[in-house]
């Protein structure tokens, strides 16, 4: 098992830990006012330090639910993404963006006026990307050549007009941190339903939905989010006042 | 019946989240792709050689040594010290030839070195995500030079199949 894994596993446990402590522990003034609706958007903070820290990933997801019903919540999520990476015998670049939209089903009961999440969720995503083959090693049983890195020619180069569709089921919280400031994760399982593939390489990454592998359809995916909520009210209070 | 309603939910929601955590480590953290073993990799080339005054029958070269042009005697591709009639060499895939010295009977006295080249035109196809690409190989007109010579021990050769995608049977015929 990869070490990065290990660490985001453990990461991630202590801030869930840390998140749902601050529910339990939440007192903020309680607010009788049940038709206000909330338009949350915000940005993942994964994205923006694994940029700073890895100089192959160039990556900004910006993230968005809107209330439409008490515990039902229409949600998204777009962004881009560049990325270098070394795949055994290959190094190639995926540059894209992704787009995924659908619905979080709150399960955590609030206290009145308050909009803390424990969510289930569904999306469909849709990511249009190219692959670029920076340089490759040729597979062979037998190395006696040095300097056998291909870099220009051959197969190297661009592909592009890739794109691939997928579905994400997540769960995931949301808890106030600050008045309207939002802190949250999400871990996601996502299962690839088509993707148009190249002719002479394989879909290793899609943006949005990470690692591809040869034997299987379903990946993964998580986001640390920190969001605003703008309260307005509808336009029915609105007429009543 | 709320309250049943609720340690439903919340029962639902809790093995929800253990199904989908335990789901999502298993798979982010899956292992690296292996190679397997016995994945046909970039082909060598297969030679055999034949005799030139009767062409249909093998004949083995005496004690025979390959090495790179620039390298010592030292530092060896392929050594057999009691001659054999059939090789393998690996290609150069960073340039559209390949040159190396065929020692024959080699370290005797009537040792007799040959610099063949052999030229190609190399295509690349990807095999998977763990193996990455091959390369295949199809010989250019003049496939064989270097055995031009009067002292060469090479006489001729002939290609028997022109193009080298795998490693089943022989490329080439060296008659000598």
């Amino acid at each position: 098992m990869k070490k990065a894994c290990t660490w985001q596993f453990i990461i991630s446990f202590f801030l869930s830990n840390l998140l749902v402590g601050q529910l339990d522990n939440d007192s903020i003034s309680l607010k009788k006012n049940k038709s206000e609706l909330r338009l949350r958007l915000g940005i993942d903070l994964f994205q923006p330090i694994i940029s700073q820290i890895d100089k192959d990933i160039n990556g900004l997801e910006l993230v968005g639910d809107f209330q439409i019903k008490e515990n039902l919540y229409l949600s998204g999520e777009i962004g881009t993404l560049n990325r270098n990476q070394q795949s055994e015998l290959v190094n190639f670049k995926t540059s894209g963006s992704f787009i995924k939209i659908g619905g979080d089903f709150n399960m955590y009961k609030n206290l009145t006026g308050m909009k803390n999440q424990i969510y289930l969720g569904l999306r469909v995503a849709n990511s249009f990307y190219k692959h670029n083959i920076n340089n490759y090693v040729l597979f062979a049983t037998e190395q006696v050549w040095d300097d056998n890195v291909i870099n220009s020619g051959y197969k190297t180069g661009e592909i592009n007009d890739l794109n691939a569709q997928w579905i994400e089921f997540l769960v995931g919280l949301k808890v106030q941190v600050l008045k309207n400031t939002y802190m949250g994760f999400s871990l996601r399982l996502n299962r690839l339903l088509s993707t148009n593939s190249p002719n002479d390489f394989g879909i290793l990454f899609i943006p949005g939905f990470n690692r591809v592998t040869d034997d299987n359809i379903f990946g993964s995916s998580f986001n640390y989010t920190l969001s605003y909520s703008i309260p307005f009210r509808s336009s029915k209070k609105n007429k009543s006042n | 019946m709320l309250y049943f309603w609720k340690t439903m939910k919340y029962n639902f929601f809790l093995i929800s989240i253990l199904f989908i955590s335990t789901i999502w480590i298993f798979i982010s953290c899956e292992k690296d792709d292996i190679c397997l073993d016995g994945t046909p990799g970039t082909p060598r080339l297969i030679i055999r050689f034949f005799d030139a005054d009767s062409m249909q029958n093998f004949k083995s070269t005496g004690r025979l040594l390959i090495n790179k042009v620039e390298d010592s005697t030292n530092n060896f591709i392929r050594k057999n010290i009691f001659g054999t009639d059939s090789i393998s060499i690996p290609l150069n895939t960073t340039n559209n030839f390949t040159q190396l010295k065929f020692y024959n009977n080699w370290a005797d006295e009537n040792e007799n070195i040959d610099t063949l080249s052999f030229h190609y035109d190399r295509y690349d196809i990807y095999l998977n995500r763990a193996c990455g690409f091959k390369g295949q190989f199809i010989f250019k007109d003049d496939a064989v030079s270097g055995y031009q010579t009067s002292e060469s021990w090479v006489r001729s050769y002939k290609i028997i199949k022109d193009s080298i995608l795998d490693e089943k049977s022989m490329h080439l015929a060296i008659y000598h």
